[in-house]
């Protein structure tokens, strides 16, 4: 009978550690960076700069991509009202062209555009929310292929998900062109109220094999069972070759997964002396100024961005912030204090700038040609023309 | 001798048990949750300025058609507001 009491304790000791750590975390402590801020490097205002844009009334885009072509840079982005990518040239500053895409036969994308990732000419990938699909299409708006996730569980045998893209944050889809992988976020419909957030979020799907190869994308400990973060429920994605980096907006940590085998190799955890720490959750039943004044209120990490020219990375943080200004007004969310962290390849912090509140809306930005754009929010601005400001990376003086 | 053999038997059912159990745990709780989401239009807000939208998401009540967040009527809006907050600024200094 002892032999038997001593099996079970050995086997429940061996669940126990197998499912999560000692001291409770999802992730393995060995593998968080133990990082300190050299001062290397900060982000200077360069230019203010005007894009002309022929569509007035998209304005500005929520979800949009900077690409290369010929050397010369282009924005892409999402034109939802007419079913259409834009494509607006960074040199000449004016729209160049627009790819409309059909609505239905064998071209056409029935439900509505939801994300992309333009490869090049030949390799668009649009991704659709309502139809849980991902049209594989070129810029003459010809449909190459289809990849329709309704019959296709997840590794782990979860099936009731979709294919997702958020609108605003950065969350993919991404395409691997060395492994012919697709990296997206998977939006599982599991009931909120007991959702746990013990799941891998993406997922790596071949499209040679038309079959999935690993997911990915572990949770960060502070989303558990009855939180509520509001936009930030949402993990973000940046992808670089074969490394995927999983960001939140409510934690500092940066998760870096290898792509092709679903592996997390390291846990970077840096935060500026601006980070607050873990905001506190909404309550379940928040009231819509519960939840505004939340979201002006509260800090939080938006976008990871990429300068592939200098092999940096840029993480834009929104400061906390009153959820009033002097004249009683409630402040607007996105329009206080920002900064940004550098980082080099290693996620080293190597540099950080810091936004002044009304300056910038980093809400929007991206990095082209080795240069930041931040959106200027200024109202001083001709109908059709969006402005920005561009901030270029400059090496601080040594003491 | 008859005895032992018998413990033996009944330590490796009792342990092939719990590794079932133990191994088929985590697909149990995923085929409850999988019941309960309905993946339906559901009414929420804007992420960039909070202004009323409509998308497939899990919480908020049923919604139609879809619509997209608009960064214009954002910029306009917030333009607004920093300038009425500039001119209190400047009145108060």
């Amino acid at each position: 009978m002892n032999k038997i009491v001593s099996y079970i304790a050995s086997i429940s000791i061996l669940i126990y550690t197998g499912c999560s750590n000692q001291d409770g975390s999802r992730f393995d402590p060995s593998l968080i960076q133990s990082v300190q801020l050299s001062n290397e490097l900060s982000l200077q205002y360069y230019s203010s700069d005007t894009l002309s844009i022929d569509n007035s009334f998209i304005g500005d885009y929520l979800d949009y991509q900077t690409i290369e072509r010929n050397d010369t840079n282009f924005l892409v982005g999402i034109n939802a009202r007419d079913h259409a990518l834009d494509i607006i040239n960074l040199t000449t500053k004016t729209s160049e062209n627009q790819i409309y895409f059909q609505s239905e036969g064998p071209d056409g994308i029935e439900g509505g555009i939801d994300g992309f990732f333009y490869h090049n000419k030949d390799t668009i990938f649009i991704l659709s929310i309502d139809e849980n699909s991902i049209h594989l299409m070129n810029d003459r708006a010809q449909k190459i292929d289809e990849f329709n996730f309704d019959q296709l569980p997840l590794p782990d045998g979860f099936s009731n998900y979709d294919v997702y893209a958020d609108q605003g944050l950065m969350n993919g889809p991404y395409y691997n062109s060395e492994d012919k992988t697709l990296q997206f976020y998977t939006y599982r419909w599991v009931d909120p109220s007991k959702d746990n957030y013990d799941y891998q979020a993406f997922a790596s799907y071949s499209i040679v094999d038309r079959a999935f190869k690993t997911i990915y994308g572990n949770y960060p400990d502070n989303y558990k069972k009855g939180v509520n973060y509001s936009l930030y429920n949402d993990p973000g994605l940046l992808t670089v070759g074969d490394t995927s980096y999983v960001y939140f907006g409510t934690s500092s940590t940066i998760l870096c997964y290898d792509n092709v085998n679903g592996e997390l190799f390291s846990i970077g955890n840096y935060s500026c002396e601006h980070w607050p720490g873990e905001p506190q959750s909404l309550p379940r039943n928040a009231d819509f100024q519960q939840g505004q004044d939340w979201l002006t209120s509260t800090a939080a990490y938006i976008f990871l961005l990429y300068d592939e020219d200098r092999n940096l990375f840029y993480r834009l943080m929104k400061h906390s912030q009153p959820v009033t200004n002097s004249a009683n007004l409630f402040n607007p969310r996105w329009s206080g204090k920002w900064c940004i962290d550098i980082f080099d390849k290693s996620l080293n912090p190597i540099g950080h700038s810091a936004i002044p509140s009304k300056w910038a809306l980093p809400a929007i930005s991206f990095v082209s040609n080795g240069d930041l754009w931040l959106k200027n929010p200024s109202s001083e601005v001709e109908e059709g023309a969006s402005l920005y400001h561009r901030m270029k990376i400059q090496e601080n003086e040594k003491d | 001798m008859k005895n032992n053999l018998k413990t033996r038997k009944f330590s490796t059912f009792l342990l092939s048990l719990i590794l079932t159990i133990s191994l088929a745990l985590p697909n149990l709780s995923y085929a409850q949750e999988a019941n309960d989401g309905e993946r339906t239009l559901k009414a929420g807000h804007c992420w960039l300025d909070g202004k009323p939208n409509c998308r497939k998401k899990k919480e908020g009540n049923e919604c139609s058609p879809r619509n997209h967040c608009s960064a214009q009527s954002y910029i306009t809006a917030i333009a607004g507001v920093l300038a009425i907050g500039t001119a209190a600024d400047a009145l108060t200094k």
